[in-house]
């Protein structure tokens, strides 16, 4: 039945009928009706607020724990730097300092022969003859002419003897001093020698104050790491930051590399395994090749852990060390019989392209064309270019292991703050939208007055008659009572309506 | 314990890996050539095409290659005909063999009085049902005028779903010149044939547009 029909050829009648009608039944449920809207505005609402509470503490929890997983991965680094310094030092002290005794042997030895050398050129040669005795001797003899010649002769004697006697002293003397020269000279050796030793002992000792310093500020930072500072913190939020761009962009460069390497081998695997098989839509030749590229990329995995440049496997890196060295060798002899596969593949691959230009040849030109073709001359660079690089390749891959770890504990950290921010992020939508639907539940709520306003204005009208004077007029203890009561209620309301 | 599970999880994986494995695509390629009159001249052209297609075809794919002649529906006019092995270097070989003996043919072949081409279609669908290959295309190089002995009966529907026919080198007749729309009567009456079989039609007569040889 058309509501326009309700009063059978009075349409207009009809529907005034049915609005007056609407509007009362409004207006006798209007506060039925608000009470619905505001119940189930709080029903979305303290939900909204609950979830929005929710994810802020799991941000917070998040943040946490990103702070202790990133001051437990600093840890582990300034450990590990720690470590370094410390058999830095013990190799220092190892290579330059057990020599020490030897050293300062050498140093004694040196300083006793110097000693020695100098007494021996503080000896003093001999005093010249006694001639100066026997000529006073002479000069002492009485002046008389028959003296004369014999003096004169004795005098001749002497001085002949004393010319050559001095000839001989002074050679004698030179050679003395010569050789003295000559000690002094070769003490100067000595002290070379020692100025020499204690030069390269004040350097070792230099060097090992530097290693020592340095160990002072590893400590200093591991002492931070461990109290957990701000400052650590922030150093290494910025560190790890720093260290996830770059580890990223040296796994792409990486995956370049393994890109070429799947060209390489992809067309030869077809030949190993059955070309017209798929799996999940791919060939399963091109999985093998991936395969094989993913079990290069592994082995060089362990291979690097097994070494110790890498800490992704416990067990590996606490295994002993003669294990681990076995484990190494073992790992290097099936990524070198894997990187001979590839060299295997990529000479294949390479004749498969001959014999694939060959045919083309053939069908085209025909049997002659293709004879052309295989009695040209090849140069055989490219083969050689390939089978090197499917020899090397792998063992560059292996390389990957040092970014992919850096990535792996730096990626945690920037993964557990994106997040954390999501977190507070959607946190805030939710509180928001939560603010929106209050907004909007009062919206509706006037709008509802304004349908039925009319009832409304009619309460209003009679709300506001003006009353006869009632008992309470008259007795001011009453209105005080009343105004109170009212004030109580009104501030009741308002509450109400503050809360989301 | 520990075991177990991973004996359990590596079967499952094997099974999961099982269940996604599926052949290639693969695709089957059945050509007539029409040996007819004077359409043997036109031979040469139609070994570049197969040398084309050996090129174009793939380890798994399959190929043939029959004569159309008075009577085409027997075994005894293929010529070559061969599913190529999944390694490559085999598969080359294969080519090699079949060019070789399209080559031979060519060089031997005898033209044939009536020219069955509804006879070789339907072992073409036979041959390329058989073969279980993914696409089938049936090429057909023939100036597509048919025309049988005495008693032999052809009126029958070929049942082609999933097939492709395409006409190559459909040359225009004498006739044709003089009253052109024999010719197009004629092509439209082989396509209203073939898509009321359920196959798609195709015609190529430009042969040295690689991009419209493409299957």
């Amino acid at each position: 039945m058309q509501i326009a029909n309700l009063i059978p050829g009075e349409p207009v009648l009809s529907w005034l009928l049915v609005i007056v009608a609407a509007n009362i039944i409004l207006y006798f449920i209007r506060v039925s009706a608000h009470e619905l809207f505001n119940s189930l505005t709080r029903l979305i609402t303290q939900n909204l607020k609950l979830l929005s509470k929710a994810l802020l503490k799991t941000a917070q929890q998040m943040k946490e724990r990103n702070r202790e997983v990133l001051l437990e991965h600093g840890k582990q680094q300034a450990e590990r730097e720690l470590e370094r310094q410390f058999i830095r030092l013990g190799n220092v002290v190892e290579k330059d300092l057990h020599r020490y005794p030897e050293i300062q042997r050498h140093i004694e030895q040196n300083i006793s022969q110097m000693e020695d050398k100098l007494a021996q050129t503080s000896q003093v040669p001999l005093p010249s003859p006694e001639w100066t005795e026997a000529v006073e001797s002479i000069a002492k003899l009485k002046d008389t002419t028959k003296n004369d010649a014999v003096v004169g002769k004795l005098l001749q004697a002497i001085f002949e003897a004393f010319q050559k006697q001095q000839g001989e002293v002074l050679t004698t003397h030179r050679q003395d001093v010569e050789k003295r020269h000559n000690l002094l000279k070769s003490a100067m050796g000595h002290w070379r020698h020692i100025l020499n030793k204690l030069t390269g002992l004040h350097e070792q000792w230099q060097n090992l104050n530097d290693q020592a310093k340095k160990i002072d500020l590893q400590v200093e930072r591991f002492d931070n790491m461990v109290k957990g500072t701000d400052k650590a913190e922030r150093l290494l939020k910025a560190s790890n930051t720093t260290q996830f761009f770059i580890s990223l962009v040296v796994m792409v460069i990486a995956g370049f590399g393994a890109f070429v390497n799947y060209n390489l081998i992809a067309l030869p695997m077809s030949e190993l395994m059955p070309a017209t098989s798929q799996v999940a839509g791919y060939d399963v030749a091109d999985i093998g090749a991936a395969v094989i590229i993913m079990l290069e990329i592994t082995v060089g995995l362990f291979f690097m852990e097994a070494i110790g440049i890498t800490r992704l496997f416990p067990v590996i890196h606490f295994m002993e060390d003669k294990k681990r060295l076995i484990w190494a060798w073992v790992c290097m002899a099936f990524l070198l019989s894997l990187c001979a596969v590839e060299a295997g593949l990529a000479y294949m691959r390479e004749i498969m392209v001959a014999d694939k230009a060959l045919l083309t040849s053939f069908l085209v030109g025909g049997e002659q064309a293709a004879n052309a073709a295989a009695s040209a001359e090849h140069s055989n660079i490219p083969l050689i270019g390939q089978m090197t690089l499917g020899f090397v390749l792998p063992l560059i891959l292996m390389f990957v292991a040092i970014p992919f770890e850096s990535f792996i504990h730096s990626g945690r950290h920037v993964l557990g703050n994106i997040m954390v921010n999501l977190c507070i992020f959607t946190s805030t939508l939710l509180r928001s939208l939560g603010i929106f639907v209050y907004q909007i539940n009062q919206s509706i709520k006037h709008v509802y007055d304004i349908i039925c306003f009319a009832p409304l204005w009619f309460e209003h009208l009679i709300e506001h008659k003006p009353k006869k004077e009632t008992s309470s007029e008259h007795n001011p203890v009453a209105l005080q009572i009343e105004q109170d009561t009212k004030e109580v209620i009104d501030n009741t309301n308002l509450k109400k309506e503050a809360q989301p | 314990m520990i075991k177990i599970h991973k004996l359990l999880f590596i079967f499952f994986i094997a099974i999961a890996l099982n269940a996604c494995s599926q052949q290639k695509p693969t695709t089957g390629v059945y050509l007539l050539l029409d040996t007819s009159g004077t359409y043997t001249k036109e031979l040469k052209k139609a070994q570049q095409i197969i040398h084309y297609y050996l090129a174009q075809l793939e380890p798994g794919d399959s190929f043939a290659v029959a004569r159309i002649d008075s009577g085409s529906f027997s075994e005894n006019d293929i010529i070559a005909k061969v599913t190529f092995d999944h390694r490559p270097s085999r598969a080359n070989e294969q080519k090699r063999a079949f060019s070789t003996s399209i080559s031979q043919f060519i060089e031997t072949v005898q033209g044939s009085a009536y020219t069955d081409i509804s006879g070789g279609l339907l072992l073409a669908k036979e041959y390329l049902s058989e073969t279980g290959a993914d696409k089938k295309v049936i090429l057909v190089f023939s100036d597509m005028q048919e025309e049988l002995p005495k008693g032999y009966k052809r009126d029958f529907e070929l049942e082609l779903p999933g097939f492709e026919v395409i006409a190559l080198n459909v040359t225009k007749l004498r006739s044709d010149n003089q009253d052109p729309t024999q010719y197009m009567e004629r092509l439209n009456t082989w396509q209203q044939k073939i898509e009321q079989s359920g196959g798609k039609w195709r015609m190529i007569n430009d042969l040295e547009r690689e991009q419209s040889l493409a299957l």
